[in-house]
């Protein structure tokens, strides 16, 4: 925790708990790749996400049992989601979107117990999981559409006098796309936590006496930070579905 | 079950009938899974945004737009040697861009608020882009 009161009064650093640290110091061609502690709570996330899935459905129940019920709900959503916002076609893809949902689910989820390492509050990692989106639907969208993909940044019914404007503000218009979509994440998150350590300290501070108030304001962040980190990888999530319907689905 | 044919009180179905009630069995069954697909409440997807959180993805919206621009703009000016006019240029048509984005998501949100439930649309296939 970052609010630690020592004898001479109390060091509040909300933001100590975004810091990296080397767990496995490692460089290889001058480049560090440090095992760090982001990497440490990535590779969890990865773990967790694959022993609920195996583990929940390793016996097949033809009346599912809590893990296989979680499991199953989980993979429903996702099926669900997925075909409702590209269509039966983007159903292909569904692999993907689930690992990306219930990556980011875990990796949010695992943030918030104490003491634990958010890493989609680096926006480095969104950005990554945001750039692989992006380049995976571009690419999607010229393998089916061929250069007839670029009809989606020239609108339609528009006088042609002003198309080469269009063109270009609907072509930076696509390419905000990774960033809105990474920028959300990363700032949910970060600001999440940094108030859960901000009002954090309040409690410390303001004592016996007066910290019952930020306490009970903690408790309700927490929930509420619960909620943000399901509901952004669900944004996440859906987002990139959205995406994925407009490449396969050029209108 | 009670749709089921009957020749009369204590007859047993000859085997034509009895694989006739299968199928009928069969597709009142696919039937009953599919209506109560429908009826199930689409999970998640109506959960209320909140105010702040609306606030903030249109906020992104409109500072990724001025970003991207400004960051294109600055790269060709870079590139070509006009600073700072395309830099300038490019910041205007991102901003641009990010409203653009930001009246697409504000209709998103509205359509997902007012438009038709997606037990329906999921039911008549038709994919949605209503939602955030």
């Amino acid at each position: 925790m970052a609010a630690e009161s020592g004898e001479g009064g109390i060091v509040l650093d909300p933001m100590h708990q975004f810091q990296i640290q080397r767990i496995l110091p490692l460089e290889i061609g001058g480049v560090d790749v440090s095992f760090t502690n982001a990497s440490l709570f990535m590779v969890l996330a990865v773990v967790f996400v694959s022993l609920f899935t195996m583990a929940s459905m390793g016996r097949r129940a033809l009346v599912p049992g809590r893990m296989q019920s979680m499991a199953e709900l989980s993979y429903e959503f996702v099926a669900n989601m997925v075909r409702e916002n590209a269509g039966t076609e983007g159903m292909k893809y569904f692999p993907f979107i689930f690992s990306l949902f219930m990556f980011i689910l875990f990796a949010n989820m695992l943030g918030m117990i104490p003491y634990a390492f958010t890493v989609t509050s680096h926006i480095i990692v969104t950005f990554a999981l945001a750039l692989a989106v992006f380049i995976g639907v571009t690419v999607i969208g010229f393998m089916k559409h061929g250069l007839g993909y670029f009809r989606l940044i020239v609108p339609h019914g528009a006088p042609v006098v002003l198309l080469p404007l269009l063109v270009v503000i609907e072509l930076i218009s696509y390419l905000t796309r990774p960033i809105s979509l990474s920028v959300r994440l990363f700032a949910n998150m970060l600001a999440g936590h940094t108030m859960l350590k901000v009002f954090g300290g309040f409690v410390v501070m303001m004592g016996v006496f007066g910290g019952w108030l930020p306490l009970v304001a903690m408790v309700a962040f927490t929930g509420l930070e619960f909620l943000v980190a399901f509901l952004q990888a669900y944004v996440f999530a859906i987002l990139a579905c959205i995406y994925l319907n407009d490449a396969l689905h050029l209108h | 079950m009670s749709d089921a044919p009957r020749n009369g009180p204590g007859s047993e179905p000859t085997p034509a009938e009895a694989t006739d009630l299968e199928t009928r069995r069969r597709a009142l069954g696919t039937g009953l899974t599919d209506a109560q697909k429908r009826h199930a409440p689409p999970a998640a997807s109506e959960r209320p945004n909140g105010a702040f959180g609306i606030a903030m993805r249109l906020a992104v919206e409109l500072v990724a737009g001025v970003v991207v621009g400004g960051a294109i703009g600055w790269g060709l000016d870079r590139w070509i040697g006009t600073e700072p006019f395309l830099f300038l240029l490019f910041l205007g048509l991102g901003m641009a861009a990010g409203i653009t984005n930001v009246f697409r998501s504000a209709r998103r949100m509205n359509e997902g608020a007012s438009g038709k439930p997606d037990s329906e649309r999921a039911a008549s296939g038709e994919p949605s882009h209503d939602k955030i």
